[in-house]
């Protein structure tokens, strides 16, 4: 089999068909109706960064007149030519559920998006109330008069605007401030009734051109290409370097025009055909919507107050077994590794971690790598308190993290201040591993401690994202996490590691060779599997390697959540081959690799995923799991992460992905509700176990 | 919390080779063992510069103080504030050096200090004991070769049943021979390995002569290319090291021979300057193994720096003492290589000891002193092995330029003026060599050539027949008690020749006595 022409899904066709899984999610009538709204924004959510990258990427391509041959076979005119139309529909589905399912059935529950033509008398009073006193101090209109072309330089991507025609050649335009609430709650004692903000600027907004008569108005959002080249040469200001590329996404080209024109009126036609014109974007990019663009909005929707019964039962994520907030960190992990399955297992022990490193006057110094992580946040601000106190603070911030590279760049200037050595990332490649460690000052000597995962250092992220994290004290473990941090902070060249592998050096090669020895367990008959969960798989290399496993023997078993660009269960290919996907109320992020090993399983947690970018573009980490406890644990959820059939979908041969709670044979199994529930059985366990000891704090008597 | 306990503090070595500057930060368990936190490397091209002009670059200099930064801010993370920062071949030889290690000390603040070849070797050497400790006694059944290929320099120690009898340290090295290679423009890669090849052969052909090369049973290699083959080689793990065979070794070669650098680069996983040097590097250990026809080869896990660590928290002193028997071991490899008789050093040996042992507070000697006394009377006749006449002189020239393990330039300074006056003319400040020694080492030659003076008197005969019971003071007097009951006239002729040194210095009289019978 050559790889030219190995059964390989298009990635981008793939990825659509992952949102089209949540879209599903959107749609299942037995899920909470807020949830399904929840789904149906990120659905939407997805679709913004979708267009802003991918398609972007192939539309600049054919619009160069370039034509990329892709690892599936198409040519990326091809490509783009078939993604369109799905794209299209897929986008109808979503508005199509949200207004003949989800909101009218919110309605009845008592929750209601109204329109702006269906306002009452009194209600209109009140927005009248709310533009003059809320909006119109904070709204900035812009006036773009005959000859001025410059709305299509004026509109920031992804922004919603409210466009009014005056005359011909004159517009009036409103930029909808982000700053404030999407949604105003209109007075009313028997539902909540809520009116999106265009609605309240389409009503009164023509007050802001008093001597301009208004023949025709409509929201819109352009969305432009974001893929950013920086000059990676600039090695000394990189942070100055970048940020003249943030300026320039907010100015990159239009690819996408979403309208809402419930206009039917001469002018409105007029504006139909126009608009898309004046921004410059191709027909097949225009988008005409009911109504809502950018529904990231849903979100704030979703997570109301009062509709408890629309809403999945809450989650708290509850402490590790084993471990309080009173635990000794130290101590704690001189004694044994921990675990830590997020979000069901809080995020405190991280926090912790580096919150105690930051207090404790024996901690001399702290590295840590930062990909992504929330804006005010405690990890962060751990660093920064340590820093100031003298302690060698090493962060590694990935500039280049897309979409927070703005929030990165932030952080990067805040720790410099406060005295931290601040490492801008590396030339061509993106640091995505998330490895911290800690050098403390003990009575042995110097110990050092590492937390290694799969996610990123982000509570609030935590609390959505299903991760893994492993804290760690093993000395074999610390001193490769050394050599690590000393590759990416430029003060050595060569690694030399025992126990992690790290991309782009090694990590795709271990991968190979692990692949290949089950291979070689399965022709000498010996059991041979492998068992992976990861967010998308499009690895050419890896995909072709697995097709021969699966036709050596090697029974494959693969959890991938978004895109997947194997095809698994085609007769002489990849008959051995399964692969499924969850979607759920936790964005499953965790990546898990196992491998049978010939009967003595091996287990890694890894931030890598099985696509090219991770294994050659980005500095990625391997990490094994190999104390007793933690690999038992490890190699447990994998394996109850496959008996899922309540929320994940199987792909056929066919690259369909068909729905396991349909037409299920065994008893309904649901992944995310079990590890929930085993976290908290565990917790709970504990409780009972120390309400029953008796713990009295104090000295030992006599010191 | 207490910080002073000594074994809990973490200490780093830096290390200027000839492709890289290497660190390593470990930190000593309770058990006595090392354990290593940190280590890292940065290319460097010491070595190109120097085995190609002589000197080293300005921009090389820019970049080691660079990197010397950097190591410094991952020693601070540490705490660390004991460390030892040496530079081996290349450093040694660049005509440049002292302005290179005053650049890097102004600039960093870092000393760095030249390790000779021996001193190298030294440091290998504790590095292997403590790595292959498990199958140690094993292997000092045994004769061994431990061989350690770096960029500009090789070291090898003989081991014979747990002995050391030699160690040298060869002028061979990858980046040497790769600046050798593309000096002669044209020479294709082909012939630039077999160059490599025959210089080895034929420096290995000298080694045989000079400490023989036969009945090697075992073979440890040490050095970067060795341990970036062994992915490649199907090695058989064991805790601390690993073993491969000469066979896949050799085919090995074979296959890298057909690769360009770049793809070398690639295999490897390793910056193009490091690969540039895996062909040469393995092919001088190919040389070796083949010549000596050993199957199987231990690759230990470590390399000269975890044998510096050692050297950080001991003094050299202690150092010295701890190699004491491979010291003499060498020393006395030496004297069999150049023919003096064993019996008689042995029983001069043995009598300088008597006589330290009565005068080593009396002289203000100290443990070192002894260590050097017993090297210089295993090696005082090694001249003769030339000529009899003016031995000692041929002696001194022969200590001055003999590879002993375990002793620097300055200790052989000594050792060789302790030859020199063992016998014949008193030490004279306007003697070439002598005076050309500081203050302290001229006292310490003066001191002990007197006493190696006395204990070679005492054999003047060359048959040990003088056995001395006691050495017992009557005032200035210093008496020899013997059971010899023979003529000691011979004896008493040559001490009184050969005692003027301590008289004059020290005001002692020396008398040999019979057991009950005054002189």
């Amino acid at each position: 089999m050559s790889q030219k022409n190995i059964p390989y899904i298009n990635f981008e066709l793939s990825w659509l068909q992952f949102n089209s899984r949540v879209l599903d999610e959107g749609c299942r009538k037995s899920l909470p109706l807020l949830e399904r709204l929840r789904f149906l924004s990120i659905a939407g959510t997805n679709l913004d960064e979708f267009m802003v990258i991918r398609v972007a990427r192939l539309i600049r391509w054919d619009r160069e007149n370039r034509d990329v041959l892709g690892p599936s076979g198409k040519m990326s005119s091809q490509v783009l030519a078939e993604l369109m139309p799905r794209l299209r529909s897929q986008v109808e589905r979503l508005y199509g559920t949200l207004e003949t399912e989800v909101l009218p059935a919110l309605n009845q529950a008592g929750l209601k998006l109204k329109r702006g033509e269906a306002l009452k008398e009194d209600e209109v009073e009140y927005i009248r109330r709310y533009f003059r006193e809320n909006l119109f101090s904070v709204l900035t209109p812009r006036f773009i008069g005959p000859g001025d072309l410059s709305l299509r330089e004026t509109l920031t991507s992804g922004a919603v605007y409210v466009i009014f025609s005056f005359s011909e050649e004159e517009l009036g335009l409103v930029k909808i401030p982000e700053n404030l609430d999407r949604f105003v709650t209109l007075p009313g004692k028997k539902k909540v009734t809520l009116l999106p903000l265009e609605e309240v600027i389409l009503r009164f907004g023509p007050l802001l051109w008093p001597s301009r008569q208004v023949r025709g108005a409509a929201v819109l959002r352009l969305s432009r290409d974001a893929n950013l080249s920086v000059e990676e040469e600039k090695d000394e200001d990189f942070l100055s370097a970048m940020e003249d590329v943030l300026d320039d996404r907010v100015k990159g080209r239009p690819v996408r025009l979403e309208m809402v024109l419930n206009d039917s009126s001469e002018e409105g036609q007029r504006l139909r055909k126009l608009l898309p014109a004046w921004v410059d974007v191709d027909p097949q990019g225009v988008f005409e919507l009911p109504r809502l663009p950018r529904l990231s909005c849903l979100m704030d929707m979703a997570q109301l107050g009062g509709f408890q019964g629309l809403q999945y039962p809450s989650w708290e994520p509850v402490p590790p077994a084993k471990y309080s907030s009173e635990t000794d960190i130290w101590q704690f992990l001189k004694e044994q590794d921990l675990l830590i399955h997020h979000p069901y297992e809080s995020f405190e022990p991280v926090v912790h971690f580096l919150e105690q490193a930051a207090e404790d006057p024996e901690v001399l110094a702290i590295k840590m790598t930062l990909y992504r992580t929330s804006g005010d946040s405690p990890l962060m601000r751990a660093l920064e308190t340590a820093a100031r106190r003298g302690k060698q603070v090493t962060i590694l911030v990935e500039l280049k993290a897309r979409f927070d590279e703005g929030r990165n760049i932030g952080w990067a200037k805040r720790l410099e201040r406060a005295g931290a050595i601040v490492i801008h990332g590396m030339r061509n490649l993106k640091v995505h591993a998330k490895a911290a460690m800690v050098v403390r000052r003990e009575q042995q000597g110097i110990r050092q401690y590492v937390h290694l995962g799969t996610g990123n250092y982000n509570d609030s992220t935590a609390r959505k994202y299903t991760d893994l994290g492993l804290l760690s004290s093993r000395p074999e473990l610390t001193l490769d996490t050394a050599l690590f941090f000393n590759a990416i902070t430029g003060h050595s060249t060569t690694l030399g590691l025992v126990k992690l592998v790290m991309a782009p050096l090694s990590l795709r090669g271990r991968f190979i060779q692990l692949i290949h020895r089950e291979m070689d367990g399965a022709r000498q008959g010996k059991p041979a599997w492998i068992r992976a969960k990861m967010n998308a798989l499009n690895d050419p290399e890896i995909i072709r390697l697995l097709y021969q496993a699966s036709e050596a023997g090697v029974s494959i078993d693969l959890n991938v959540r978004g895109a997947c660009s194997l095809l698994p269960g085609l007769k002489g290919i990849s008959s051995r081959i399964r692969v499924i996907s969850i979607i759920d109320r936790y964005l499953e992020h965790s990546r898990l690799y196992s491998f049978c090993n010939g009967g003595k399983p091996e287990i890694y947690i890894s931030s890598a995923d099985w696509r090219t970018r991770n294994l050659d573009q980005r500095i990625e980490l391997l990490v094994p799991l190999e104390g007793q406890e933690c690999k038992a644990r490890g190699l447990e959820i994998l394996d109850n992460i496959f008996w899922d059939n309540m929320q994940s979908q199987e792909l056929t041969s066919t690259g369909e992905w068909i729905p396991r709670w349909e037409n299920r044979e065994e008893p309904p199994f649901r992944a995310q509700e079990f590890f929930h529930k085993a976290a908290v059985r565990r917790h709970r366990e504990r409780e009972e176990r120390n309400r029953r000891e008796l713990q009295v704090r104090r000295k030992p008597p006599g010191t | 919390m207490e910080h002073s306990k000594k074994l809990s503090e973490p200490v780093a070595v830096l290390d200027l080779g000839s492709s890289a500057i290497r660190f390593l930060i470990g930190q000593q368990t309770e058990q006595g063992d090392w354990r290593i936190l940190d280590k890292g490397e940065n290319s460097l091209s010491l070595g190109k510069d120097v085995f190609g002009s002589g000197y080293i670059s300005s921009a090389t200099a820019r970049k080691a103080i660079d990197i010397l930064r950097g190591f410094k801010e991952v020693m601070a993370g540490y705490g660390i504030k004991r460390y030892l920062v040496v530079g081996t071949s290349a450093l040694r030889e660049a005509r440049n050096r002292d302005g290179f290690i005053d650049r890097i000390l102004i600039n960093t603040g870092i000393e760095v200090q030249v390790l000779s070849g021996v001193e190298a070797n030294q440091m290998t050497y504790l590095a292997v004991e403590s790595s292959l400790s498990p199958v140690l006694p094993a292997l000092k059944r045994n004769n061994v070769l431990i061989l350690e290929v770096g960029g500009g320099s090789t070291e090898v120690m003989l081991l014979k049943k747990g002995r050391l009898v030699a160690s040298e340290v060869l002028n061979i090295g990858s980046v040497r021979y790769l600046e050798r290679i593309t000096e002669e423009a044209g020479m294709s890669q082909w012939a630039g390995t077999n160059y490599i090849s025959l210089q080895t052969h034929r420096l290995l052909e000298g080694l045989a002569r000079k400490v023989g090369l036969k009945k090697i049973s075992c073979l440890v290699a040490l050095g970067t290319e060795v341990r970036l083959a062994l992915e490649f080689l199907e090695a058989d793990r064991e805790e601390n090291y690993q073993i491969i065979r000469r066979e896949r070794f050799h085919s090995l070669i074979e296959e890298f021979r057909l690769l360009t650098v770049d793809e070398v680069a690639l295999r490897l996983n390793v910056p193009y300057g490091d690969a540039e040097l895996f062909l040469p590097g393995l092919i001088i250990y190919d040389t070796f193994f083949e010549f000596i026809k050993v199957d199987q080869i231990i690759v230990p896990d470590i390399s000269i720096r975890e044998g510096l660590l050692q050297g950080v928290v001991m003094a050299p002193e202690e150092i010295r003492e701890l190699f004491r028997e491979q010291i003499l071991a060498s020393c006395r490899g030496v004297a069999q290589r150049y023919a003096a008789g064993e019996d008689h050093y042995e029983y001069v040996r043995d009598a300088s000891l008597l006589i330290y042992d009565v005068l080593w507070n009396e002289l203000g000697l100290e443990k070192r002193h002894r260590l050097l006394l017993e090297a210089a009377a295993i090696l005082h006749d090694i001249g003769s092995y030339i000529s009899g006449r003016g031995h000692h002189k041929h002696g001194a020239y022969l200590v001055n330029n003999a590879e002993i393990f375990g002793l620097n330039n300055k200790d052989k300074k000594i050792l060789a003026q302790m030859v020199r006056y063992h016998r014949k003319s008193k030490p004279q400040q306007n003697h070439e060599g002598f005076g050309s020694l500081d203050r302290v080492s001229r006292l310490t030659v003066q001191k002990l050539s007197a006493i190696l003076r006395i204990a070679d008197a005492l054999d003047r005969s060359h048959t040990q027949r003088i056995n001395i019971r006691k050495i017992y003071f009557e005032g200035r007097n210093m008496v020899f008690l013997t059971d010899f009951t023979g003529d000691l006239t011979l004896e008493r002729f040559s001490l009184q020749e050969k005692a003027d040194l301590l008289e004059e210095v020290f005001g002692f009289q020396i008398s040999l006595r019979s057991q009950g019978i005054p002189i």
